[in-house]
């Protein structure tokens, strides 16, 4: 397998199918923890931390556990505890080690869990097939490299929205404006722009 | 048979979750993480602010 298929997963899910301006997914962070750009920063990397084992780790169960026991059925519990799992080892880390991120994070820590971004990366590596593609082992390489892309993605649009939030405060927006309307617009424009991107891969 | 280790699976992974539950629940949090005292803070009416949310207010047209 050459090194162009992980190239094309990280950019493919890094831009072309940005899991927040192209698919939608984990909004509620993205407007709840961009008013700073400290906090964005902190919030994006708690979130690729679990994005990528969370990718990692689901992919085995699927294929080692659940597919060969015939019990798929059960995936999208299992995915959620395991999800819910490493958040719990992700918030005891801040915890101990950044008190300040702590604080800054705030509820939206705990709410990792019901991210759907991390579940959507999850079902969508096993919904692209990887393991028919590329086998079960060489898969899962594929599908951490395309959920690593996507985490980088999330905190990607997660700075540059923050710093233009950041912008925003000190500029004059009129007043009905102010707030929420004007970043729901921004946000609106940054997809658009987003979407120039589509077909490079 | 397939329920039954449908079942052993999920309560697998729930213990998981529970050891990292009680892992995290026993980690204090720190003292600094606490919310300020809002009659202490200073800071300006910034609707960023986490502290002194309620000094923002925006101007509605009526």
């Amino acid at each position: 397998m050459s090194l162009e298929v992980f190239f094309v997963a990280i950019i493919s899910s890094m831009l072309i199918n940005n899991v927040v301006l192209m698919r939608f997914l984990g909004v509620c962070p993205f407007l709840g923890v961009s008013k700073k750009t400290e906090s964005a920063i902190g919030m994006s990397a708690a979130v690729m931390f679990v994005m990528v084992v969370a990718s990692f780790v689901t992919y085995l169960l699927y294929y080692y556990v659940l597919e060969p026991v015939g019990i798929t059925y059960i995936s999208t519990i299992a995915f959620i505890l395991i999800i819910a799992s490493l958040v719990q080892l992700v918030e005891m880390f801040i915890k101990k080690f950044s008190k300040k991120l702590y604080k800054g994070l705030g509820i939206y820590l705990p709410l990792i869990v019901t991210n759907c971004a991390i579940l959507g990366v999850a079902e969508g590596n096993i919904a692209q097939g990887y393991a028919t593609d590329y086998g079960v082992l060489s898969g899962l390489w594929v599908a951490t490299t395309s959920a690593f892309g996507a985490a980088l993605g999330f905190g990607l649009v997660m700075f540059l929205f923050s710093a233009i939030r950041e912008r925003l405060d000190h500029t004059d927006v009129p007043p009905a404006w102010k707030g929420l309307p004007v970043s729901l617009v921004t946000a609106g424009i940054m997809a658009m722009a987003f979407l120039g991107l589509g077909g490079m891969v | 048979m397939d329920i039954l280790i449908g079942v052993l699976v999920t309560a697998g992974i729930v213990c998981v979750y529970l050891i990292t539950f009680l892992l995290n629940k026993n980690t204090h949090s720190p003292m600094e993480a606490s919310d300020a005292d809002p009659e202490v803070c200073g800071t300006c009416a910034n609707y960023t602010c986490g502290v002194k949310q309620q000094h923002f207010t925006e101007e509605v047209r009526s």
